[in-house]
């Protein structure tokens, strides 16, 4: 037997009461069913009176509360708080009478109040159809994270949680942990060699007895959701066992020599070193590169009898809470650029070719010459924005070629301190203290042309590379010829499949959400660090695995209480589509094949609601019969225009505080565009509105990813059906604003007003 | 010969009334210069990037009296490479319908003075 | 007459296997093409034309047509299904239009 509905009117200090009758309110409201309490406050954001609130909780007089005041986008605070402790959060109905009332009809304080009395009815009987209390829950994920890549992102983010605790699992596809800063000879910003920093990422992880680390292991498939994923992992065989102490023995013997990339010759061999990288240290076999058996030269030499050539695939999996996608990203493929002859002639490199040239491990132990024939490099090019900034290539920048060049002509100059080092650059990109890099490379004699070369030639006397090119700044061609060119070629992310259901960007990077959520792809739980997010150095790739960690941990410890939403399994038929258009992966389906919202990956938006076809999901507050309810209970049959706007309440619904609008909008707060439910346009139709509002953020602002696209398809094929039954589509519009456009939001509403006005009024009015 | 007097006023934003084509493909080039580079006309100077460049900076006039406009021989290499696929060879043979015909600029110099053109 | 699947509407439900009007039709009639997504009456002499599937589809991508005797092509039968109402646009051959409108016990 509920208690009854507390209907509760501020005055607002006389904000709200100068403009609104609230006595006259008052007292009609007195008069309605289910309504136990009805008073006016002078100010409900202090103590005083929102302790008179609480009391009547508290005494059993009200169980459910209306209040009329001011906006839900203020004092949600003090609000939340009285809902948690004494209610529930769907018991509370916060009537806007200030800023979308009071404040938005200055002159017409008979309309203003006309309207706060539809708003009130609608609150109040939304309240007398809703079901008991909904409690939000909390829960918790186990302590447990994959981290998918081994190099340097996913190293700070393992060894960061697993000093934090957390049990870590990484998956590495190569051979080796450190990714691509182990190829490096060195990197900036102080010219260290990567082997230092990275001993101390894997230290960390390896000291902290937390982590298991599995390397020629990829992920097979990712199932579940935020706080339950359930992964599978394929490891694939070394071939070398674990009693190999990297004596080295093995490759020294190995006949096959394999190329790994176009601008060096082959220097590789089938039995591949850990080289740059710190763990682990023992040796692989490439199988494809491998004569097997047949040879077994390795085998026979390897002092521990480790090399054991029928190693067969294992499968495992593991459950964790929450994965890191530290997949990393390679060098474009240049070749593709013919004009600059990669792969073609010989003495043409990338920057990735360079650092192996360069290093000791290196087809040339060091020494910088051309390989093909052993020419000394002394005169070197570089190319920036070979394949970058290129319609034809890559359109974007990829922020660290710039500061990569300046650290190779380091390489250079430390091997011939007398070299030409010539640099065909567009645009200069070193930030920060790099720029110091870049002044250095000035004063040392490395001459900067602003052009992007035409072509990389070979002359045909001398057989040099020729780069053919026009500097912009003086006007005039230029021809250099040059022992070496180094293509400073850009990065390309490795693939993530699809069915991680990630959002990426149109070059596959998995950029997050910026600013609000950087790590976090729209798959909750699931986060991305280092240059799967985007270009970045080093230095970039630590602090965003450190971010990736960071976010891991709101999902392992006690998350904030969560609005799930609610679903009538009797109504449900398994259509699956709120599984398919949760922009978040949170919905994954129980044993009886009804859908389930994960605690941890939901984020209440309401999408699912919004899709839902039956209107059997939905956030609490929501359902079927609080919609109709709240439908059908102003009076709409009149010669007004009646107007229902749904407004988003990250942007649109913000934006209408405080603006002047028709007041024959009545405005409901939903959580996105996209959880407006076609059934409840039916619903307002049919009841005798006039026309429907959908307003929401624009499509690339939407927090929820693709709210707004949504509700542009679904009103679209709505407005279809209403031309098939002769009504004017134009009743229906979907409308999208930014948090401070509230002035043409009220504009568009005026403006549908006076169209409804000409259309006449609905024809559902008169059946 | 007459100059066109008109011309010699024309600015960047009366350009683009008259050709926004030529506006749209001068306001996006960044200046890489690889037009420039690849560009066979037998000319010193800046190129094609050059005379967009001119354009950008509103000088329309010192554009509409480059020797390219009429060098040019139409190969389109600078178009095909140009990184941003902007049509620049267009843009030169557009200038020439508003160039105005200056024979003293592209006549060989003894011509030109035989000729009482020269200045 | 049979159900015709507006193609530009229908989104196959998001390409599950059992579409709505599949899971509705009392016949086992409707059917969803895999190649292109969309639902498709699989079998239209045996339609009883109960319009099940029109009511049940969210983007009311079906429409079936009245038999001639009813009024041919140009007349049209369409439901707009709210949550506990549903209202009923007849169009007549001449082009007149008659709306009506009934309580369902749809809601619980």
């Amino acid at each position: 037997m509920p208690a009854g509905i507390g209907v509760y009117l501020c005055r607002c200090d006389g904000r709200i009461n100068e403009v609104i009758d609230l006595e006259g309110l008052r007292s009609k409201i007195g008069k309605w069913k289910g309504v136990s309490e009805v008073r006016v406050l002078t100010a409900l954001c202090r103590p005083g009176d929102l302790a008179s609130v609480v009391e009547d909780i508290q005494a059993g007089r009200v169980d459910r509360l209306v209040i009329g005041a001011c906006s839900p986008a203020v004092h949600q605070e003090s609000f939340e708080r009285l809902a948690a402790e004494d209610l529930a959060p769907n018991l509370l109905e916060r009537c806007n009478l200030r800023e979308q009332c009071a404040l938005a009809h200055p002159g017409d304080p008979a309309g203003a109040t006309t309207q706060a009395l539809a708003l009130l009815k609608m609150g109040v009987a939304r309240l007398k159809a809703a079901p008991g209390p909904v409690i939000p829950e909390t829960t918790t994920g186990n302590r447990r994270v994959l981290v998918v890549g081994g190099g340097i992102a996913g190293l700070a983010a393992a060894g960061n949680l697993a000093r934090g605790g957390v049990e870590v699992t990484v998956v590495e596809k190569r051979a080796w942990l450190g990714g691509r800063v182990a190829q490096l000879h060195r990197y900036y910003p102080r010219g260290c060699a990567p082997r230092c920093g990275l001993a101390v990422q894997t230290e960390r992880l390896l000291q902290s007895g937390r982590v298991s680390v599995h390397t020629l292991a990829e992920v097979a498939g990712v199932h579940g959701t935020a706080g339950n994923f359930q992964v599978n992992i394929r490891q694939h065989p070394r071939f070398i066992g674990q009693e190999c102490t990297g004596c080295g023995r093995c490759e020294a013997v190995c006949p096959v020599v394999t190329d790994t990339s176009r601008g060096l010759p082959a220097w590789r061999k089938a039995v591949l070193s850990p080289a740059g990288s710190v763990y682990p240290l023992a040796y692989a076999i490439d199988r494809q590169a491998c004569l097997g058996p047949a040879c077994g030269k390795c085998a026979a030499v390897c002092p521990a009898g480790a090399v054991c050539m029928e190693e067969d695939e294992q499968s495992f999996s593991v459950n964790v809470s929450a994965i890191v996608m530290a997949t990393g990203s390679a060098l474009y493929d240049v070749a593709a650029v013919e004009n600059y002859g990669y792969g073609r002639l010989p003495g043409v490199l990338t920057s990735m070719d360079l650092e192996f040239l360069a290093s000791p491990d290196g087809p040339t132990g060091g020494r910088l010459m051309r390989p093909a024939d052993e020419r000394p490099a002394r005169r070197v090019a570089f190319i920036q924005c070979a394949g970058s900034r290129d319609c034809k290539h890559l359109p974007y920048c990829s922020a660290i070629c710039c500061a990569v060049t300046l650290k190779q002509t380091r390489y250079v100059r430390d091997a011939y301190p007398d070299a030409e080092v010539t640099v065909f650059y567009m645009d200069m990109r070193v930030t920060g203290h790099l720029e110091e890099m870049y002044r250095q490379a000035m004063d040392e004699g490395t001459v900067f042309i602003r052009g992007n070369p035409l072509a990389v030639v070979r002359a045909a006397d001398t057989g040099d590379l020729e780069v053919v090119a026009a500097d912009s700044l003086s006007g005039r061609r230029v021809l250099v010829g040059a022992d070496l060119v180094v293509l400073a070629a850009g990065l390309v992310p490795e693939h993530i499949a699809d069915s991680y259901h990630l959002a990426k960007d149109g070059a596959g990077f998995v950029p997050g959400h910026l600013p609000c959520s950087p790590t976090e792809g729209r798959r909750a739980g699931i986060f991305a660090a280092g240059t799967a997010q985007g270009p970045m150095d080093a230095s970039g790739a630590v602090q965003s695995g450190l971010a990736a960690s960071a976010e891991c941990l709101a999902l392992l410890d006690q998350g904030p209480a969560l609005v799930l939403p609610l679903l009538d399994k009797t109504k449900c038929d398994g259509c699956k589509r709120c599984v398919e258009e949760c922009p978040y992966g949170a919905i994954t389906l129980d044993r009886d094949g009804y859908p389930l919202p994960s605690a941890t990956g939901c984020r209440s938006c309401g999408i699912c609601q919004g899709g839902c076809p039956l209107r059997c999901i939905h956030l609490p507050g929501f359902s079927t019969r609080e919609m109709a309810a709240r439908l059908a209970a102003p009076a709409v049959g009149g010669e007004e225009v009646r107007v229902i706007a749904f407004l988003c309440g990250n942007d649109a619904y913000r934006a209408l505080d405080g603006t002047v609008y028709p007041v024959n909008v009545l405005p409901v707060a939903v959580s996105c565009a996209g959880a407006v439910n076609m059934g409840w346009i039916n619903d307002a139709l049919l009841n005798g509105w006039d026309g429907v509002i959908v307003a929401g953020c624009r499509a690339d602002e939407c927090h929820y990813g693709h709210g707004p696209d949504l509700a542009d398809s679904r009103v679209a094929k709505l407005q279809e059906t209403l031309r098939s039954v002769m009504v004017e589509a134009e009743r229906v519009q979907v409308l999208t604003c930014g948090i401070g456009e509230g002035g043409s939001l009220a504009a568009a509403l005026e403006n549908f007003v006076r169209r409804l006005t000409e259309m006449g009024p609905s024809p559902f009015k008169e059946c | 010969m007459e100059t066109n007097l008109a011309v010699d006023r024309l600015c960047f934003d009366d350009l683009r009334l008259l050709y926004p084509v030529i506006t749209e493909i001068a306001g996006n080039c960044n200046q890489c210069g690889r037009c420039a580079a690849a560009c066979l006309a037998p000319l010193d100077g800046s190129g094609p990037a050059g005379v967009l460049r001119l354009l950008q900076l509103s000088l329309v006039r010192e554009a509409l009296e480059e020797r390219l406009l009429w060098a040019c021989i139409g190969c389109r290499r600078c178009s095909d490479n140009c990184p941003k696929g902007l049509d620049v060879q267009l843009v030169l043979l557009r200038l020439r319908r508003l160039a105005p015909c200056r024979p003293e600029r592209w006549l060989p110099a003894g011509l030109a003075r035989w000729l009482n053109l020269a200045k | 007459m049979p159900p015709r699947v507006n193609t530009e509407k229908c989104d196959g439900c998001r390409a599950q296997d059992e579409t709505l009007c599949v899971l509705i039709c009392p016949g086992d009639l409707m059917a969803l093409d895999t190649g292109s997504g969309k639902a498709y009456c699989r079998s239209e002499r045996d339609c009883w034309d109960c319009m099940s599937c029109v009511k049940s589809c969210p983007h009311g991508a079906i429409e079936t047509r009245l038999p001639y005797q009813l009024g041919y092509y140009p007349a049209k039968l369409i439901p707009l299904v709210g949550s506990n109402k549903i209202s009923w646009t007849v169009v007549d051959i001449h082009g007149k239009v008659e709306r009506f409108t009934f309580k369902t016990r749809n809601d619980d």
